[in-house]
């Protein structure tokens, strides 16, 4: 079966061959046809297994008819992805002169809105800065969105979550009624939202649901390891992974669950001689997207991320993904894991489980389905010998560079300027941790 | 108050969050001396301070060369420079023993008579302070200016902050490095007091078409100050950073070596259990001192759609009515 067969157009298909895509995986077989037809529809499938041009190429065939204003949104949670998307699309309609504006917080706003005002084909948009521009920017930049076609909401899942809410409302104000519009939901993870939207039958009759089979959220070829240890030796470990012979070339992501210890396992890895790249809020844009090229140009073998990279990313040489800190919801696990072992490539997985993530590692487990293996390819005394004393000195050494550079220091600016006047540093103070038992007689 | 402006400016610099702690201690933070000696040990206590005092050389040489660095980038007359440099090499030289043998009474590489000469020296010397330099001024211009009011010693200037530099520059500011507020030591307070009144709310002046003919100078005169208040407060800052750094180290190695033994403790309750199921020992086993420990557990949340459960969350199911 090829792409011609689900109905798209011949200058689609050659230039999906181009970037060596011939055969249509399962979601994009059941979701391609059902959008052509002017249905709404719900598309679930695992990490890395073709979401964004089950979307795509749809919008990109009823374009090509009629190419006009601005046809398409695109939504995401992170800006890293908007432009990932971006690159798509603009590689998808290359040879059809399309027009693609992204729309994303931390660059310039006047640019932006300069090129909105032009009436791309397709905007790529991040909900905060979008709704920036529609509170800001003038009638001028925001009317082709009156007239969108399609509305798409990349990691659904993740932009129905309160903490996006009063960006999307706004968003969704202007656009079209959801009658006039197709709407177009693709996430990996099913959350309440998502099903209270399943259940919705609104004039257009029911949207059209292509869901997972089975409840295994992972990928086949990927293997999960963990390695179980007590949580100050976890820096000797990592470094002692990374450098393993095994893994000396394999490129990788390390996955943190603070801003503060990804700039420490950076700097860290830096010292030891691991070419290492960082990916968290605290950055600049323009670092991000530095870091994140550098990353993919393979010029740095690591990349240490927090959440923000956990969504979306397809970066196809990422062999190995270690968890660092195991997140609280098993559901960040399944994209975090994600990022490796993509479109039928092999990949694996490293948890650091430490004596405070046991409740985690388990609700893992139990979510994903599988048990993880032991990871034995390190051996106690090595570590002990070799990399204990170099990677404890080098965190210290970073932790106390840190201070000196003030890091964090603009989030609490952003932060005060936002009027959310919390100190952080007493927020960030760990809270007292009492173990379970005893917090239980009081 | 310029001399509040030049600790300000030292402050500043180091915007480590401990930096008030510091300020209101003393100069020598008794903590991070107690712990040398700790670490250092009783036996070793000769050599510790032999090692001590070379690092105290070698921070203090640094800190030297940090401030030399802004006189030797000069690009100006090179033969008088070389002689200038000449002359605090030689200073530098003396200096050192001098400041060693205030603290330590054991190494004496100089006579009773050169510390006096060379204290009598230091004595002489004044400093201005300069609160603006003008654009496209750097060391070099500023010690050939300077030199008419008499012999320039050290001159230090404060570079602008990069990010500060990459904002003028992407504003269409010129691409040379700017410098904040300076400092220059004359080898005669007289000097320096001429400078300071003469340069002080004039025009520079000199040719009419020299590139600073219009730019106005502010100089201060700064009564009682020499310079190593300047670079002592910076080498004091970086002592204790590095002392932190000690502790945090020897902390470290501690953890470490916690791990190594509670990893050797495994192993030997590891072998020995093995030894005994070899024996055939089932009976033989005794019950292990069975120790339980509470860690605290990481908390887990999901918004995964679980069955049965229909009401939303408010705000996100406000949102739903208009996305579909």
């Amino acid at each position: 079966m090829s792409f011609t067969d689900l109905g798209l157009p011949e200058w689609l298909n050659e230039s999906l061959s181009n970037m060596a895509i011939t055969k249509p995986s399962a979601i994009q077989k059941a979701c391609i046809p059902q959008i052509m037809k002017g249905k709404d529809c719900i598309g679930g499938a695992r990490t890395g297994s073709g979401k964004t041009i089950a979307f795509a190429a749809p919008m990109l065939a009823e374009w090509s008819k009629d190419p006009c204003g601005i046809f398409g949104l695109v939504l995401t949670p992170t800006r890293e992805l908007a432009i990932q998307i971006a690159e798509q699309f603009t590689a998808l309609g290359a040879n059809m002169n399309i027009r693609v504006a992204l729309i994303y917080g931390g660059v310039d706003m006047v640019k932006q809105s300069l090129e909105l005002q032009k009436m791309p084909h397709f905007v790529i948009a991040t909900p905060g800065r979008l709704a920036d521009h529609i509170r800001s920017s003038g009638e001028d930049t925001i009317r082709g969105f009156r007239r969108v076609r399609y509305v798409v909401m990349d990691e659904a899942d993740r932009l129905l979550t309160p903490g996006f809410v009063p960006d999307l409302k706004t968003c969704m104000d202007l656009l079209p009624d959801p009658s006039k519009r197709q709407t177009l939901l693709f996430t990996a993870t099913v959350t309440d939202a998502v099903r209270a939207l399943k259940d919705r039958t609104g004039e257009k009759g029911p949207p059209f649901i292509h869901e997972i089979a089975s409840d295994i959220a992972v990928p086949s070829t990927l293997t999960q390891s963990y390695l179980f240890l007590p949580g100050y030796v976890r820096e000797a470990y990592l470094w002692a992974i990374l450098t393993h012979p095994d893994n000396e070339k394999k490129s990788a992501i390390i996955f943190v669950n603070r801003t503060q210890t990804a700039e420490t396992l950076r700097r860290m890895l830096m010292a030891l001689d691991v070419k290492t790249a960082s990916l968290h809020s605290e950055m600049r844009q323009q670092e991000r997207v530095n870091a994140l090229g550098r990353f993919r140009a393979q010029a740095a073998r690591v990349l240490v991320a927090t959440d923000v990279a956990s969504r979306g990313l397809d970066i196809p040489t990422v062999e190995m993904v270690i968890n660092f800190d195991l997140p609280a919801d098993a559901d960040d696990y399944i994209h975090r894991v994600g990022r490796t072992a993509r479109a039928g490539r092999k990949g694996q997985s490293v948890s650091l489980v430490t004596e405070r993530d046991v409740t985690r590692v388990t609700n893992i487990e139990e979510r994903v389905g599988t048990k993880m293996e032991k990871y034995d390819l390190i051996e106690d005394d090595k570590v002990v010998e070799e990399y204990l004393t170099p990677a404890s000195t080098a965190k210290r050494q970073a932790v106390l560079d840190m201070e000196a550079e003030n890091f964090g220091e603009r989030k609490r600016i952003q932060r005060k300027k936002a009027g959310l006047d919390v100190d952080m540093k007493s927020k960030n103070k760990k809270p007292k941790r009492v173990a379970k038992g005893k917090s239980d007689k009081k | 108050m310029a001399r509040a402006k030049a600790v300000d400016f030292f402050s500043t610099k180091n915007n480590s969050s401990d930096s008030e702690e510091e300020e209101d201690k003393p100069a020598v933070d008794p903590r991070f001396v107690l712990a040398d000696s700790d670490s250092e040990g009783e036996e070793e206590q000769e050599d510790g301070d032999e090692d001590e005092e070379e690092k105290g050389r070698t921070s203090k040489k640094k800190t030297k060369d940090f401030f030399e660095l802004a006189g030797k980038t000069d690009d100006g007359d090179d033969e008088e420079e070389d002689e200038e440099d000449e002359e605090e090499e030689e200073e530098e030289k003396e200096k050192k023993p001098v400041k060693t043998s205030s603290t330590k009474a054991k190494t004496k590489p100089m006579t009773k008579e050169e510390i006096e000469k060379h204290n009598k020296k230091i004595a002489k010397t004044g400093v201005v302070y300069f609160s603006r330099i003008p654009p496209l001024m750097d060391p070099g211009k500023l010690r050939m200016l300077l030199q008419r009011f008499g012999i320039v010693d050290r001159i230090y200037l404060v570079p602008e902050d990069p990010k500060a530099q990459a904002v003028r520059i992407r504003h269409g500011g010129n691409r040379a490095l700017a410098y904040t507020e300076g400092w220059a030591e004359f080898t005669k307070k007289r000097y320096a007091k001429t400078c300071a009144s003469t340069l002080n709310g004039n025009t520079i002046g000199g040719k009419k078409g020299s590139q600073h003919y219009d730019d106005i100078m502010n100089a201060k005169y700064l009564p009682k100050f020499k310079w190593s208040d300047l670079s002592e407060q910076l080498a004091q800052e970086t002592h204790n950073r590095q002392a932190r750094l000690r502790t945090e180290i020897s902390q470290a190695t501690r953890e470490n070596q916690t791990y190594i033994q509670s990893l050797e403790k495994s192993k030997a309750a590891e072998r020995r259990r093995q030894r005994q199921e070899e024996e055939g020992g089932e009976t033989e086993e005794k019950p292990a001192k069975k120790v339980h420990r509470d860690f605290y557990q990481g908390k887990t949340h999901s918004a995964r759609a679980k069955e049965g459960k229909k009401e939303l969350d408010g705000s996100v199911g406000s949102i739903l009515g208009s996305v579909m």
